[in-house]
């Protein structure tokens, strides 16, 4: 039976559940996914793994094409009957429900048949003005061969009612094509698409393979006055379907009726895109099916994946004797229980992450050692290792120092967001240990390498996992991140001239967050690029023309959480002049903040990767015989969600102005919006405030 | 008119989402390969990627016509980003298929590996802007795995096909370094060729043979991308190469012959039908004027005919039947001219098809004749007692008489005016024997821009609020219209005004907005608004400090500003912007210090700005013409110069002292 999903699913609900089989392919996963998080580090390397893989793959499409080939001699299913389009339809110049929409979905059908693998599309389209008219351009992709699209009719319905039908050529085009992939089109366009004709066409679409999870997408790119969807259930595997909790008004629920779930939708706003919203995942409104071939009770499904996991896991980590002699080389016999878990912690995190090295300089051998490596021991014998090899040889010398630690799978959230009901086993793609320590549960990433103890990347904060154990683990969630959790501190030391030139120097210390992405983007990449990218960093924060060079750049080996760069900074024009006075703007670093949510209106919440804290230190030196006339009052921080504060501090020959905005946006509901617009508004308008001068 | 401008662009962007880098087998380079991999590539700077070692095209035409090209390169990796030089395209369409495709990489250590044309992807092109465009254009692209630094890579491809002109081009210049560069051409017996080298000074060639030529370069520098550089066609060195069979004059070898060739393309085409009277009576019906009737015609082409391509075989150069772009009420750009010409003349008004370049580099006196064009507009004659005060894209025919440019093309340009795109550069006009190149019309500086007024009042707690006036003047209202189409709800609309006030205000409400002129016309475009900014005067101990300059910003930095300029820069289209705001200021204040007035006038461009203050009227205004639409290089100093001083003007405050 189907069931209402959770606005924001996001792994917020826990569950603890699961198969053996499934439970060794979900380790596989584990080990793929963690792979695919070094994939930026080693492109030319993962490319080599697909493409090793191409001529089988050539060889499964010829398979297919020929399988394929039967599907196509198969006749089209007989067209969806044309829909009586109204006179009110006819006639109509707008749309009530979309003010300003070139065009509408009057109508929308969808017929899956999950049996016999096969869809009837048909499409209604009223156009409302010039730009509409390009929609009677059609291209309907599929992938040769696994799928192919059959019985293409279209028509267009003038106002009058005159109806034209399609009849020219339809173009079937390669977009990008060869002998292991076959992306395609169907084209054509309709002729005499005028605005306030409406355009209909219809088209089967028939696949080689059944699929286990489709979906019915109910927030398209344009408003839809009426749309029906009908599903046939295949008579093989279990169907799990889940809807929105928030329908459409007036929308009844899809219904499983004679093995047909079926759904209709009216008056459904076309979808908009704004920025920093959530993955569109969780935003459009969708119904989601999937067919499993065991069992569709979420509970055992976990279960049994959890406990295969922890099986295979614990076979990695071993006995404690195993690596006996690696714990004795880390810690000592007084160490106190966190001691020892630091001087572990330590230890691991600067073993090498083979993965995470640079691909260029890495030699094959240890890739090959790594791939080779069956548990702890190997990991303490080799003295490096994959990810998961660290995070697991961890656990191996925590517990062998008497701690009790435990893996932890995590879905991270650069993924997009994670919902355990979707049985999605494959989500959880990263390994982290769960420590027990002075009576507290302490989450750690010691292969991450740049994180201190106790720190997780960002992607893994706020995030849902199962902490693994031998009924199958719990359901845990990570905790959410603070603005405490990520820092740029910016000290400046500027000597303003009697033109009005500011310069001097630039000291930035990105923490936490903000450090983390920082040296896992940039430390194998060029120099020349790593110099370009920072000063680009302080380029966007200043919202005036700069000449920013770089003089120092960070330790991108650093491993406390924290780097530091250094610059020298020019501002021509930041100072203005006016008859015997200057004026220095306090929001010298404001730029980013000038752009934040500045409409007033907002459909979707808010998404931001991370909360941040930011804290500048700017100071002045005056031109000599100058002095502070008048500086804006301090404002000082008044809400602890969002926080800014300015403070300007004149003093003999030169002006000291402080300046943090700081706020734990992380996931916001829309209703919270205008406190959120409020705030950014406040920044910027504090920021406008200027220190007088007279010379 | 032939591959549409859009086309490569598209290709290109397929390309990026779906490129899968090719499976390699190992496998023994080619000699020649491996002695580039030998080479010792001297020290280069650091932003130097990737240099081309060999670049070769070899070029076999049959007496036939048939024509069979070889293309052989190396490229070796010298940094990180140098890998994008690994790739090989090679394209292909009606008259001409690739056959082979072979690359290797050779790393700096390790084994040799090789790919072939079954791993290469495929893709035409999908989606370009403004329309569908169907093309048998084909690209092939080859990624090579495992490409490191240090690696040298190299290919070999042929292609094979018919000639559709006799004529070829040599790009040898590139962005990155090329140490050798060579072409060359086998002719059958008694051929000739005629060199043309654009962008690079001439070099003579080899002879091996009487029938073969061998142009040979070597260390050519790169070519630097620049913001705001002209097109890359018109930077680069090429060499333009056409052949002649013995007495004999290739139809295409010649401005007159290419234009007698389109023409004939078009001859059968070119025919009113009686849908076509039909339609031409009813749209002119109730016009008397000429202006008027050309204007009726033209606007049912521009507005009422999509832009869809369908360019297959032929089908690149030939226009479709007028009457079926009448029926279908889609066509490209030379179906769409070939209509309205076929219209017009129902009207009793001559028209000549234009082929022009949307690079207005690519096409001129400095060009030799080829099929270098991607676009087709009109020129109408006007009847001579038509008053052409009001039009800016006027000419004169080579015959003296009065020329109307018109793209039906663009859906915003209304009649009377050109995309600026086209605006100052070349086209062909083609008429029977006697086709030849035209400068095209460019507006003059007052005939575009943005003008700006706004009156206000200010509050004692240093709220501003009142109502804002832009009209946006030719081109520049065009571009809004292109811009405007975009926008497919009321709401973007707003967020558009409010991210450009964002620019200039901190915070600040929209309490009224509409938008009049949307549909191109010869009117502005107009934007009126209303707004209210809270704080937007800043109390100071005494003083009250208020920036006049309210909206807009003019002030540019160039990206790359700061690195030795080497192309020239492009200003982009002539105009004239005036703002003038006015401010109701609270009584009692009384003015402490107003920004000078400024004052710059370097040829290119000027800005002119004032602030004065009347009582309790604050007056703003000022004035920004570009009147060139390129700069030299060797003047960037003078409009980096130009934008500090508009920088600063924008930044300009007003200090009042408060009364009470």
């Amino acid at each position: 039976m189907g069931r209402r999903r959770g606005k924001y699913a996001s792994g917020l609900v826990v569950l603890s559940i699961c198969t053996a089989a499934q439970a060794c392919l979900a380790q596989d996963r584990a080990q793929q996914a963690e792979e695919l998080r070094a994939r930026q580090l080693e492109l030319a390397q993962a490319a080599e793994a697909r493409i090793q893989r191409a001529d089988e793959l050539a060889r499964e499409n010829a398979l297919r094409a020929l399988q394929l080939a039967e599907v196509r001699k198969t006749a089209p299913l007989e067209l969806v009957p044309w829909r009586q389009v109204t006179p009110e339809e006819l006639v109509m110049t707008a749309e009530p429900g979309a003010p300003g929409a070139a065009a509408i979905y009057l109508y929308t059908q969808i017929d899956q048949d999950q049996q016999n693998r096969h869809e009837r599309i048909y499409r209604q389209i009223k156009v409302l003005s010039e730009e509409g008219r390009d929609l009677a351009n059609i291209q309907l992709l599929y992938r040769d061969p696994i799928d192919t699209i059959l019985g293409i009719a279209a028509r267009v319905i003038q106002p009058d009612g005159s109806v034209m039908e399609f009849q020219d050529d339809v173009y079937d085009r390669p977009l990008a094509v060869n002998r292991a992939t076959g992306l395609r089109a169907m084209t054509f366009t309709l002729p005499d698409v005028r605005v306030g004709s409406v355009i209909e066409y219809q088209y089967q679409r028939r696949w080689q393979s059944t699929t286990d999870r489709m979906r019915w997408v109910l927030s398209q790119d344009m408003y839809t006055r009426h749309a029906r969807y009908t599903m046939r259930h295949p008579t093989f595997g279990s169907l799990k379907w889940s809807w929105p909790e928030q329908l459409p008004p007036g929308t009844a629920q899809p219904m499983l009726e004679k093995g047909v779930v079926h759904m209709e939708i009216r008056d459904m706003p076309a979808f908009v895109v704004e920025p920093l919203m959530p993955p569109l995942d969780e935003m459009t409104v969708h119904v989601e099916f999937h067919w499993l071939a065991g069992t569709a009770d979420a509970g055992k499904y976990w279960r049994d994946f959890g406990a295969a996991t922890w099986k295979s896991a614990e076979g990695f980590i071993g006995k404690p004797r195993d690596v006996a002699t690696a714990l004795a080389g880390i810690v000592e016999a007084g160490d106190t229980a966190s001691r020892k878990a630091m001087k572990i912690y330590e230890h691991v995190r600067h073993m090498r992450n083979v993965w995470t090295e640079d691909p260029a300089r890495r030699p094959d051998r240890d890739v090959e050692i790594v791939r080779k490596a069956k548990d702890a021991r190997s990991v303490a014998r080799n003295g490096f290792g994959s990810g998961n090899q660290l995070q697991l040889y961890f656990i191996a010398l925590a517990r062998a120092a008497g701690l009790d630690a435990r893996p932890v799978l995590l879905a991270s959230r650069d993924q997009g967001f994670f919902d355990p009901a979707r049985l999605e086993a494959g989500r959880l793609d990263k390994l982290v240990v769960a420590l027990q320590l002075d009576g507290r549960e302490v989450l750690l990433d010691p292969a991450g390498g740049d994180l201190p103890f106790g720190k997780l990347f960002w992607a893994d904060t706020g995030a849902p996992g199962l902490k693994l154990g031998k009924d199958g683990g719990q359901w845990i969630q990570t905790p959410a991140p603070r603005s405490s959790d990520a820092g740029i501190s910016r000290k400046a030391e500027l000597n303003l001239s009697s033109d009005g030139l500011l310069e001097g120097t630039l000291e930035v210390r990105y923490s936490g967050h903000e450090a983390s992405w920082r040296i896992r983007n940039l430390r194998y990449r060029d120099e020349e690029v790593r110099r370009q990218f920072l000063q680009d960093d302080v380029r966007q924060w200043l919202p005036t023309r700069a000449e920013v060079t770089l003089v120092r750049e960070p330790d991108w080996n650093a491993r406390d959480g924290a780097i530091d760069v250094a610059y020298r900074i020019s501002l021509p024009e930041w100072v203005v002049l006016s008859g015997n006075r200057m004026l220095v703007g306090v929001g010298l670093f404001g730029a980013i903040e000038k752009w934040m949510f500045i409409s007033p209106e907002r459909q979707h919440p808010i998404y931001i990767e991370y909360p941040i804290r930011v804290e500048d230190q700017v100071e002045i030196t005056l031109p000599q015989g100058s002095s502070v006339q008048s500086s804006p009052a301090a404002l000082p921080a008044v809400d602890p969600a969002f926080a800014y504060s300015l403070s300007v501090t004149p003093r003999e020959g030169a002006v000291s102005i402080r300046r943090m905005v700081a706020h734990d946006l992380f996931l916001v509901p829309v209703v919270h919006y205008p406190r959120v617009h409020a705030f950014f508004q406040s920044v910027r308008s504090g920021d406008e405030s200027q220190v007088v001068i007279t010379r | 008119m032939t591959r549409c401008p859009r086309i490569r662009a598209g290709l290109r962007a397929a390309l990026a989402c779906t490129l899968v880098w090719a499976a390699c087998a190992q496998a023994a380079p080619p000699q020649w390969l491996r002695q580039q991999a030998a080479i010792v590539v001297p020290p280069q700077p650091d932003d130097i990627t990737a240099v081309r070692l060999l670049s070769e095209t070899g070029l076999v035409v049959a007496a036939n016509g048939k024509v069979r090209r070889k293309l052989r390169g190396a490229v070796r990796i010298l940094r990180r980003g140098g890998e994008q030089y690994s790739v090989v395209r090679a394209t292909q369409d009606s008259w001409s298929k690739v056959r082979q495709m072979r690359a290797w990489a050779i790393p700096a250590s390790g084994k040799p590996t090789e790919s072939g044309i079954r791993d290469a992807i495929e893709t035409s092109t999908v989606n370009v802007l403004g329309g569908e465009l169907i093309t048998d254009a084909r690209m092939k692209v080859l990624g090579i795995a495992g490409v490191t630094v240090g690696a040298t890579v190299g290919f070999e491809i042929e292609i094979e096909g018919s000639a559709l002109e006799f004529a070829d081009y040599f790009r040898f210049q590139d962005a990155i370094p090329v140490m050798e560069a060579r072409y060359v051409l086998r002719l059958p017996r008694d051929w000739q060729v005629t060199p043309s080298w654009i962008n690079h000074a001439a070099h003579d060639a080899q002879r091996p043979a009487a029938n073969e030529w061998r142009w040979t370069l070597r260390d050519i520098p790169p070519v630097p991308i620049e913001s705001r550089m002209p097109g890359w066609d018109g930077v680069t060195g090429q060499l333009f190469l056409a052949f002649s069979p013995p007495d004999a004059v290739p139809r295409l070898s010649s401005w007159q012959g290419i234009g007698n060739w389109m023409l004939e393309l078009a001859r059968d085409r070119a025919v009113a039908t009686p849908e076509i009277r039909a339609r031409a009576a009813e749209l002119l019906a109730g016009h008397s004027q000429p202006l008027a009737r050309i204007r009726a015609l033209a606007t049912f082409v521009q507005q009422e005919v999509r832009y869809v391509g369908i360019q297959l075989g032929i089908g690149g150069f030939q226009p479709h039947h007028a009457s079926d772009v009448l029926r279908n009420r889609y066509g490209d750009c030379k179906d769409k001219a070939l209509l309205l010409g076929v219209l017009l003349a129902e009207a009793g008004i001559q028209s000549l098809p234009v082929l022009v370049n949307t690079d207005r580099t690519q096409v001129g006196p400095h060009t030799p004749p080829s099929l270098r064009f991607d676009h087709v507009i009109l020129a109408i004659r006007l009847p001579g007692d038509v008053d052409a005060q009001e039009l800016q894209a006027i000419g004169a025919a080579p015959d003296g008489e009065t020329l109307l440019y018109f793209d039906p093309t663009d859906e915003v340009t209304s009649l009377g005016r050109l995309p600026g795109l086209l605006q100052g550069g070349h086209g062909l006009l083609v008429q029977p024997d006697d086709s030849q190149l035209v400068l095209l019309p460019a507006a003059r500086p007052h005939q575009n821009g943005v003008r700006r007024s706004g009156r206000f009042k200010l509050a004692v707690d240093g709220v501003l609020a009142g109502d804002v006036i832009e009209q946006f003047v030719g081109g520049q209202g065009d571009m809004q219209r292109r811009y405007l189409r975009g926008m497919t709800r009321e709401a973007d609309l707003l967020g558009q005004l409010e991210a450009r006030l964002a620019d200039s205000m901190a915070a600040f409400r929209i309490t009224a907005m509409a938008i009049g002129n949307q549909a191109p016309a010869a009117l502005p475009l107009e934007w009126r608004f209303s707004l209210t900014a809270g704080g937007y005067a800043r109390r100071a101990g005494d003083l009250v400090m208020l920036r006049p300059r309210l909206l807009g910003t003019k002030a540019e930095q160039l990206p790359d500003e700061g690195k030795a300029r080497v192309h020239d820069v492009l200003l982009g289209d002539v105009r004239t912007d005036q703002d003038e705001f006015i401010i109701e200021l609270p009584s009692g204040h009384v003015p402490d210090s107003v920004p000078d007035p400024v004052e710059v006038d370097l040829g290119f461009a000027a800005y002119r700005s004032r602030t004065e203050i009347n009582g309790t009227t604050l007056r703003y205004s000022r004035t920004y013409e570009v009147r060139e639409p390129l700069l030299p290089a060797a003047r960037l100093e003078e409009y980096q110069r130009l934008h500090r001083e508009i920088a600063r003007d924008e930044r300009a405050v007003v200090l009042l002292k408060a009364g009470g």
